[in-house]
């Protein structure tokens, strides 16, 4: 009877945070495929949407923004484009790409210098022409991949595994704290999640299960410095204020089946704040698990059918 | 003194009154002719119409017929139909009488009932292993 191969992981770096492939049930041989196809991937992804990168397709853009100059985008950026558009719709425009330029105002590291930007970002959608037949795009402002960018690596790099025929019986991907499930774990069952404590406890808050989808958190744990004005500020903008949002708010994690659409949900819920979170996340369906500022942790009834554990099981 | 004409000419008066006579009858049978097919000419759009409106009225009568047997059939469907509620309407009304019943049993039951406390939930003291966890993400 042959042995079924262990689960075997990978870890590295991109996109500025830890990166990490787990397979089960392929050989060492074509688990390290898989990993060359994620990281593979990955950097094209990042030649395409980095902000940090001067020659990425997203600087050149940037750099070109309210001049109306139309500008070639390859695939990857016309569908960062069309989605953060897309999100900024469905978010009602908690979701803003464009916030990129108060990000730097208030002092984050800035990536590739960018033009002047707009003292108001303006609630309307016109920031983004497109002409997909020639895959030309125009901007008006410089905008950002943040916030969907890394679910949408996370997307495109399992696509890749997949089509190599690499999933095997199960694939777990990590990118800094967002992450990506198939298949089944190692031992069977289903994955089990664990939400960072935001207060930096070792034990997780909850811990969560997932069959097949994504997972993604929106915390304000890292990213957080002091402004030039002296205030102690972080990187969730709300772009109806130009200012950090989600008050009362340390975390949002969320479980959709597409990590983009994760990313962008957990950020759009942070920026409700805890006054309508709650109604905001029910009234759409999500799975969603968040945690106020006293450090209670509060969720969905769609959440509640897929946590395993929580803080107050501890408590019992 | 002249001499008479002979009786001669006779035949031929005659036979040139004959050939007169006839050709005005070709000419008049002609004539006819031509109104006949110029008149039916005339005609032949309103017989054309005449055509129309017979194939019209045998559709329109099948149509009749058709709508006539689906209106019986429909309404053989509402006869059963009818009585199938009935059946259903006694059927609710026998439910009743023995929720009524079973109301009068249960009014002398006891309004609660202690049962000894038991644990609701299996409590994990620790966290369950994860595979993974997911948390602040962004440039460290």
């Amino acid at each position: 009877m042959s042995r079924r191969p262990p689960a075997i992981s990978f870890a590295g770096r991109a996109m500025g945070s830890p990166l990490r492939l787990t397979t089960v049930g392929l050989g060492r041989a074509d688990a390290r495929r898989a990993w060359q196809a994620v990281t593979s991937d990955i950097e094209l992804t990042e030649q395409s949407l980095s902000r940090w990168r001067a020659d990425s397709a997203l600087s050149r853009l940037n750099m070109t923004a309210g001049s109306g100059e139309w500008v070639p985008a390859d695939a990857r950026l016309l569908a960062l484009l069309v989605a953060s558009w897309r999100a900024q719709r469905m978010s009602g425009g908690r979701f803003d790409p464009r916030v990129v330029g108060r990000l730097e105002a208030l002092g984050e590291e800035a990536g590739v210098a960018l033009p002047p930007l707009p003292d108001e970002l303006g609630s309307d959608r016109s920031w983004l022409a497109c002409d997909p037949r020639r895959r030309l795009v125009r901007v008006s402002t410089p905008v950002d991949s943040g916030g969907i960018g890394k679910g949408l690596a996370l997307r495109w790099a399992a696509t890749s595994v997949r089509r190599a025929g690499l999933l095997g019986s199960g694939l777990l991907l990590e990118a800094g704290g967002d992450l990506l499930v198939r298949g089944v774990p190692d031992g069977g069952g289903t994955w089990q999640i664990g939400i960072e404590d935001p207060a930096g406890g070792d034990e997780p808050l909850a811990v969560i299960s997932v069959a097949r989808g994504a997972v993604a958190t929106s915390s304000t744990a890292v990213r957080q410095w002091t402004s030039p004005d002296g205030d102690r500020v972080h990187h969730l903008i709300d772009p109806s204020t130009g200012q950090p949002g989600g008050d009362g708010l340390q975390a949002v994690t969320v479980a959709a089946p597409d990590p983009a659409w994760a990313e962008v949900w957990s950020k759009t819920l942070f920026l409700a704040g805890t006054r309508t979170i709650g109604g905001e996340a029910r009234r759409r369906g999500l799975a969603a698990w968040w945690v106020e500022a006293d450090g209670s942790l509060h969720l969905t009834p769609a959440a509640r059918q897929q946590t395993a554990w929580t803080v107050a099981n501890r408590a019992a | 003194m002249a001499a008479p004409r002979p009786l001669l000419h006779l035949p031929i008066y005659a036979a040139a009154c004959t050939g007169l006579y006839a050709g005005s009858l070709a000419l008049v049978t002609m004539l006819q002719a031509q109104h006949n097919a110029a008149l039916t000419l005339d005609q032949t759009p309103l017989i054309d119409a005449v055509s129309r409106a017979q194939a019209e009225r045998v559709a329109a009568e099948d149509a009749v017929r058709s709508a006539s047997g689906a209106l019986g059939a429909a309404s053989d469907h509402y006869a059963s139909a009818t009585a199938l509620s009935a059946q259903v309407d006694e059927a609710m009304a026998a439910f009743a009488r023995q929720v009524a019943q079973v109301t009068g049993v249960a009014a002398h039951l006891p309004s609660s009932v202690k049962l000894p406390t038991a644990p609701g939930t299996v409590a994990h003291v620790t966290a369950p292993a994860t595979q993974a966890t997911t948390g602040a993400s962004g440039k460290p």
